[in-house]
């Protein structure tokens, strides 16, 4: 990924000192592991092995989940800055 | 922050979570929350300097003791609306109205030393007229 490329997808705003590391990648990753899934679990059910397609969903969910946790940790960790907890 | 990119987050994030209710609506939920950070994320960055502005002008007029206990509800209002709407949703409403209750006990153990004082003043008042 070209360092450009990278610059436009960040979105910058907010005084100097606030968190700009939160950009839209994170929607597309998510989305792109929905689909990877969606997909790989369809031609796991045609072929018949629905058991292992259950697997691949559960998978997908915790992949997922895992991505976001540090991402709301820190959000949540800023909001409590923000509003002096 | 350019208010045309929030709104094109959003509707991204929207496109992103109805394509995943139609394909696997169990996968949605990953979805929407990346949604609400990454636009939480933004919003947040913006407020900031607003918030320390409005602490600087609360802090230098007469409601100085006051202004961490104001700044605090407002927070914590406004966190669990937003909660309460992601767990809406998914279809968990049971979910969401427990996250508001909680909101709602906690804004108010945070004003009761508040009203103590106030009671305190009152009785005060009460004694002079007396």
């Amino acid at each position: 990924m070209s360092r450009p490329a990278r610059n436009i997808r960040r979105l910058r705003g907010g005084a100097k000192g606030s968190r700009l590391n939160m950009d839209i990648t994170l929607i597309l990753k998510v989305a792109g592991i929905g689909i990877l899934v969606s997909a790989a679990t369809q031609i796991l059910g045609k072929s018949g092995r629905d058991e292992q397609s259950t697997l691949v969903i559960i998978s997908g969910i915790i992949v997922a989940l895992i991505m976001l946790v540090g991402e709301i940790g820190s959000l949540f960790e800023s909001v409590m800055k923000v509003f002096g907890f | 922050m350019e208010s045309w990119q929030i709104c094109g987050v959003a509707l991204l994030c929207t496109m992103a979570a109805v394509v995943m209710k139609q394909l696997r609506a169990e996968l949605a939920l990953p979805v929407r929350l990346a949604g609400s950070l990454v636009l939480l994320g933004i919003i947040i960055s913006a407020a900031v300097p607003l918030f320390t502005y409005i602490n600087d002008l609360i802090l230098r007029s007469a409601l100085a003791d006051y202004a961490s206990i104001l700044l605090k509800a407002l927070g914590i209002a406004w966190l669990t609306h937003i909660t309460a709407e992601v767990c809406r949703d998914c279809g968990e409403s049971s979910a969401a109205s427990y996250v508001e209750l909680a909101g709602k006990l906690e804004i108010l153990l945070l004003t009761f030393p508040l009203l103590a004082k106030i009671l305190d003043t009152a009785s005060q008042i009460l004694n002079w007229q007396i």
